[in-house]
């Protein structure tokens, strides 16, 4: 039986696209799966959070696909579904991509539309940078010049081919 | 209240301020700066770190006081605030939020920080120098003012800027519209690379023309190293120059305001406010009262005076206004050095013409890459339109929307909550419906989106309509204050026709790059609060950080402030420095023209308090001066009066020596003139020619010592015996 961590790290990935293996690498002096988790769990309330990982890790033992995981969580039809799983997944999607908190109802003192960076990890590790195939502004790895050239591709920045593949290489 | 002396007081530990504080301190000059805001962190990781957390993202994030939308400082409880983006969109016309009180019609919408290094913290690091006919706009083109001083009395000084500074650039690149160069010239450091965004503009603009000029993309020189420079690394392309370079591969004026205080002769006082400029019966100023603090909000903790022979305000063209105008006395009632009335008057920026267009599908220039600008169209920033309409540079931005829009963040967030404030979701001209995406199918469209994603912006001349009754120009607040008690800066804005006349041809080639020449889809739209309506079309603008004006330099003390060494008409002992003596804007970023002034004022102080005058003899040989030279300084020798010979034969004569009389192999200076006047640096230095005026050769250290070309040894006669007579020669900062 998976722990919340990891029916978390496997929640995220299947919202966000992000391979498993880039989310919550073996390796992972960061860890940022362990920091988020924390950080969420008051925010969107215990009982949503279970129900989220409940949600996934039923899904995932009857071997849904990452992608129809994630349309099961958020989606109502063809329409966002307003459940405060959907609302909260959401939130958890752009806290992957970004690095920040978009708080998405109210729990206690934390109301909606209060915004957060997590902490200077959360925005130096955030994934809409490097699906850019860029960096975080100001957390450059790069050397001089770089910029004059084509970038490595989507997939090598991701683990996800573009759609149109892009990109030094892949 | 306790008193602080120095042979210089300055305010502002800025670039303008710590230029003038290295030069002096090198000259032997005492120095004490007062600076209202913190001290130079021992890193920058703390200002990184708060940048790294900063949900709003702004060129102020990383500094204090914080900036921030949710828990917003009130200005009045701040003892050094500023002026910030924050304040804008919280409510730039509500001076409960707002530092600045504006009282319109139009926003100003440009910030600076207050903190020991000054704006430079956030400064893109462009640093084009202004064109030889930006000097001379009422002269050519009848609009607006002339400065006092051309193109070629910078050149020297801009050399040297660009040397301290460390400007990245090729000649070959920058010599255009009139820009000079001096022979055989070369920037410190080789030109940065252009970037794929780049790239895309100069292949769209190949021979094509607007308004009969020609579309050139130019590298932009640039503070930023494509080197090892000055101690500091190459640029490692964190597209993050504002708010903050993580590495300081781009300059900032810390690197020159830690060179002063190395000098041992230039000290700083942090948390410390100028609040009073006073005065003397002889109308010399007599001293600059502050008060200090520890904490940002806390109580005042000290006050005092500090005491010079001269006087230097460095802190731009908002604060420095703000404190002459909170100056008055009974004998100055409209202020210090304010007799022309023009202080505060003309205040200005380069309203930018913001512009931005998504690339046609599979034509990715991968934003978020690089500086955040490596190029502009420079082209057009002169012709003959000037005399009907204000001219622009246009930068292309490397930071995709990032400026314009606020992404990556919006983006993310439209395709994630089916929402469109990027625009993008769907790309005009379809309404929707909006895509809601998850997994593999967001981070596809995510990264074709942003690698498509450009900026660009026009620079934009301000002019007034009537340059001496300006209608932008800041006064003291007669109801807000801040923390200390100091009333804040009123400002009024606007724009004149002239200006909006350029943002309307500035929309019109926008639109013509973006959808003709680069195929690409234009969703520039219109953002608060800069905004004004012209012929019928309403516009935005946004601030350039570029504060100019205020205090302006001219030839004529009923018109300006300053004359062209930045002495104040009315109090000799008294120089205002920065971009407040800027007559008009032209189109550069002003920093490089900062630094340039700075280093001429930093000149003309030395020279008031360090000019050396000693006497040569004839009969001597080599004669020590007492003068120490020192690397950095650039310093002239000056044949004042006198005369001397070195052989009867030759008669009497000045520092040139005997024109036709050639000096031989032996003596002090073989091949020049005999009798003519030679020195070196210390005793074992190679001898040049002075004659009447010359420069030391750079680079070496020591005494400076004088001699009359002669033979020495006596190897043609009796040598230096029958010589007469003596120089007076004077020692002097500067450049030819």
């Amino acid at each position: 039986m998976s722990t919340d961590l990891e029916n978390f790290a496997g929640l995220s990935s299947a919202l966000t696209g992000i391979p498993l293996t880039f989310i919550a690498p073996s390796v992972d002096p960061i860890d940022l799966p362990t920091q988020f988790l924390a950080f969420i769990e008051p925010r969107i309330t215990t009982e949503v959070l279970q129900a989220l990982l409940t949600q996934y890790a039923t899904l995932l033992a009857d071997k849904v696909p990452p992608d129809q995981i994630a349309e099961a969580v958020l989606m109502n039809g063809a329409q966002p579904a307003t459940t405060q799983t959907a609302q909260a997944a959401r939130s958890i999607m752009k806290l992957w991509l970004l690095g920040v908190w978009y708080q998405p109802y109210a729990v206690g003192s934390h109301q909606p539309g209060d915004q957060l960076v997590v902490s200077d990890q959360a925005y130096t590790q955030s994934w809409a940078w490097r699906i850019a195939q860029a960096h975080p502004m100001g957390y450059s790895e790069f050397f001089f010049g770089y910029w004059n050239e084509v970038p490595p591709s989507l997939e090598d920045f991701t683990g996800v081919p573009a759609s149109g593949q892009q990109g030094a290489s892949s | 209240m306790s008193t602080e002396q120095a042979d210089v007081v300055i305010v502002g530990a800025g670039l303008a301020g710590s230029i003038i504080a290295y030069q002096l301190g090198l000259a032997g000059v005492k120095v004490l700066v007062l600076e209202s805001g913190p001290e130079v962190p021992a890193n920058r990781n703390q200002y990184l770190e708060r940048f790294y957390t900063a949900t709003l993202k702004t060129p102020e994030s990383p500094y204090p006081p914080v900036s921030t939308l949710d828990t917003p400082r009130k200005p009045a409880e701040q003892n050094a605030p500023r002026a910030t983006i924050a304040d804008l969109i919280l409510g730039w016309d509500n001076p409960e939020v707002s530092y600045l009180v504006q009282k319109g019609p139009l926003a100003f919408t440009s910030t600076y920080e207050r903190v020991g290094g000054g704006t430079t913290w956030h400064w893109v690091a462009t640093c084009l120098r202004m064109l030889p006919n930006d000097f001379r706009l009422k002269s050519l083109y009848g609009v607006g003012v002339d400065w006092p001083i051309s193109y070629n009395d910078l050149q020297s000084a801009y050399c040297r800027a660009e040397a301290e500074i460390g400007v990245a650039a090729n000649v070959a690149d920058q010599a255009y519209l009139g820009m000079t160069f001096p022979d055989g010239y070369q920037f410190p450091m080789t030109s940065i690379p252009l970037s794929l965004v780049d790239g895309s503009f100069v292949a769209a603009v190949q021979g094509q023309s607007f308004d009969g000029l020609p579309l050139v993309v130019s590298p932009t020189p640039a503070g930023r190293n494509s080197q090892p420079y000055a101690g500091r690394r190459v640029c490692a392309g964190n597209t993050n120059c504002t708010p903050i370079c993580p590495i300081q591969a781009k300059y900032d004026a810390t690197v020159t305001l830690n060179n002063a205080l190395n000098t041992g002769n230039v000290r700083v006082l942090y948390k410390t406010v100028a609040s009073k400029v006073t005065v003397a019966a002889d109308k010399s100023i007599s001293g600059i009262e502050f008060i200090q603090y520890q904490l940002g909000d806390g109580p005042p903790t000290g006050t005092g005076v500090a005491v010079g022979q001269r006087y230097v305000i460095a802190a731009h063209a908002i604060e420095t206004p703000k404190l002459l105008l909170n100056s008055t006395s009974p004998a100055w009632p409209k202020g210090v050095a304010n007799s022309s009335g023009q202080v505060g008057r003309s205040l200005a920026d380069h309203p930018i013409y913001l512009a931005w267009g998504l690339m046609p599908e599979g034509k990715a220039v991968f934003p978020y890459r690089g500086p955040v600008s490596t190029a502009g169209i420079e082209s057009l920033r002169d012709g003959a339109f000037r005399s009907q309409r204000a001219a622009w540079r246009i930068e292309i931005g490397n930071e995709g929307f990032n400026w314009p829009v606020g992404d990556p963040y919006v983006t993310v967030a439209d395709l994630i909550d089916g929402s469109n404030g990027s625009a993008t979701n769907p790309l005009p001209p379809a309404k929707g419906p909006q895509q809601v995406l998850y997994g593999t199918g967001l981070v596809q469209k995510l990264n074709d989106l942003l690698t498509r994603q450009f900026r660009i912006g026009f620079l934009v001349e301000q002019v007034e309509d009537d340059p001496d009754n300006a209608n932008c120009y800041i006064v003291p607040s007669t109801q807000y204050k801040d923390r200390l008690g100091i009333p804040r800066p009123e400002i009024h804005y606007d724009l004149s026709d002239y200006t909006k006349e350029g943002f309307r041809q500035a929309k019109l080639l926008a639109t013509h790059i973006i959808t003709e020449l680069l195929g690409a889809t234009e969703l520039t739209k219109l953002l608060p609060p800069g905004r004004f309506t012209y012929k019928g079309d309403e516009y935005s603008f946004q601030g350039a950080g570029h504060l100019m004006g205020t205090y302006r330099m001219g030839d004529n003390p009923l018109t300006s402030v300053v004359d062209k060494d930045q002495r104040s008409w009315d109090h000799q002992n008294l120089f205002l420095v920065g971009d407040g003596v800027f007559p008009s804007t032209g189109t550069s970023n002003p920093s490089l023209t900062i630094a340039a002034l700075s280093i001429q004022a930093g000149d003309t102080l030395a020279n008031d308090l360090k000019t050396a005058t000693v006497q040569a003899q004839a009969n001597q040989p080599w004669q020590g001066t007492g003068v120490q030279i020192n690397g950095p300084s650039p310093r002239l020798v000056r044949y004042l009066s006198g005369r001397w010979f070195a052989s009867p034969v030759g008669g009497m004569v000045d520092g040139n020596g005997s024109a036709g009389l050639i000096a031989k192999p032996g003596y002090t200076l073989p091949g020049a003139n005999e009798g003519a006047l030679i020195g070196r640096i210390g005793s074992t230095g190679a001898p040049f020619l002075i004659g009447d005026l010359a420069p030391i050769p750079p680079g070496q250290q020591g005494e400076l010592q004088l001699c009359i070309n002669d033979d020495l040894q006596g190897r043609y006669g009796v040598g230096l015996a029958d010589n007469q007579g003596a120089l007076t020669v004077q020692v002097t900062f500067g450049t030819l």
